[in-house]
């Protein structure tokens, strides 16, 4: 019996979508981070205006993180409450408000043209 | 119906019902502990609470989450005396469910641990250790 002999043409969208979820997630993490920052600075209760004033987001890893930055020496006691001091929380329900949306923008425009 | 503080009922029944960690704490107190309750004591707060509805009738809340941090607090820089109330909280709070005469807690969860140094000028400092938990509740 003769032996058979062929191959397989194989081709798929993976490595285009790789690079594109890529792009995107970069994309989404600045915006996102750009995002959560106005939605917490808008939950802070304004004393001195420090807590607002002095946050900012920051991109590392490439811009595959977002480090969402508030240096004011009393950003945790107010987030998370103190001994002596209810806590009113502005990071975490931001962060909550945009997690949703987060995933969403990853994954926007990929499957356009497959 | 006003599931935070009926939530916050479950919690406080939850932890004071149990004497184990009552023999370790004098209570739990939702927002703020009262300046008179001797230390160690169990706080907790709201961090962040949603509705659920329904895809195809918005207007119909099915049930609602809610994230809690719930902690011992104590007075000190010490934290042996915290170890002991923080894991009976999360025993007694993490992957449970329950219910008040109002309220059905479908789940109890610990999303993740929880701890605070709570440093002041005075000599006197305080630790937090516990957990952000999530309730998922309904009104019955």
């Amino acid at each position: 019996m003769a032996a058979k002999a062929g191959f397989f043409i194989v081709y798929n969208h993976i490595p285009a979508l790789i690079v594109g979820v890529e792009a995107n997630a970069r994309a989404a993490v600045k915006r996102k981070g750009e995002d959560v920052l106005r939605s917490a600075r808008s939950r802070i209760h304004r004393v001195s205006g420090e807590l607002q004033d002095t946050a900012y987001v920051e991109s590392v890893s490439a811009g595959k993180e977002a480090l969402i930055v508030f240096p004011a020496a009393h950003a945790a006691p107010v987030e998370y409450g103190t001994y002596k001091m209810t806590a009113r929380p502005y990071l975490y329900p931001a962060i909550m408000e945009n997690q949703d949306d987060f995933f969403d923008s990853i994954g926007k425009g990929m499957f356009k043209g497959l | 119906m006003q599931e935070e503080l009926h939530t916050a009922e479950w919690i406080v029944a939850t932890v004071e019902g149990d004497a184990t960690i009552m023999a370790l704490i004098s209570g739990a107190y939702y927002g703020l502990i009262p300046p008179d309750v001797v230390l160690p004591a169990v706080r907790f707060h709201v961090q962040d609470s949603r509705d659920v509805r329904g895809a195809t009738a918005p207007a119909q809340r099915i049930m609602t989450t809610i994230d809690w941090i719930i902690a011992a607090v104590n007075e000190g820089r010490l934290l042996t005396d915290l170890v002991a109330i923080a894991d009976r909280l999360d025993t007694l709070l993490n992957n449970v469910n329950g219910e008040t005469a109002t309220l059905l807690v479908l789940s109890c969860v610990r999303l993740e641990p929880f701890m605070l140094a709570e440093e002041e000028d005075t000599p006197v400092g305080y630790r937090h250790a516990g957990g952000l938990y999530r309730t998922i509740v309904q009104p019955k």
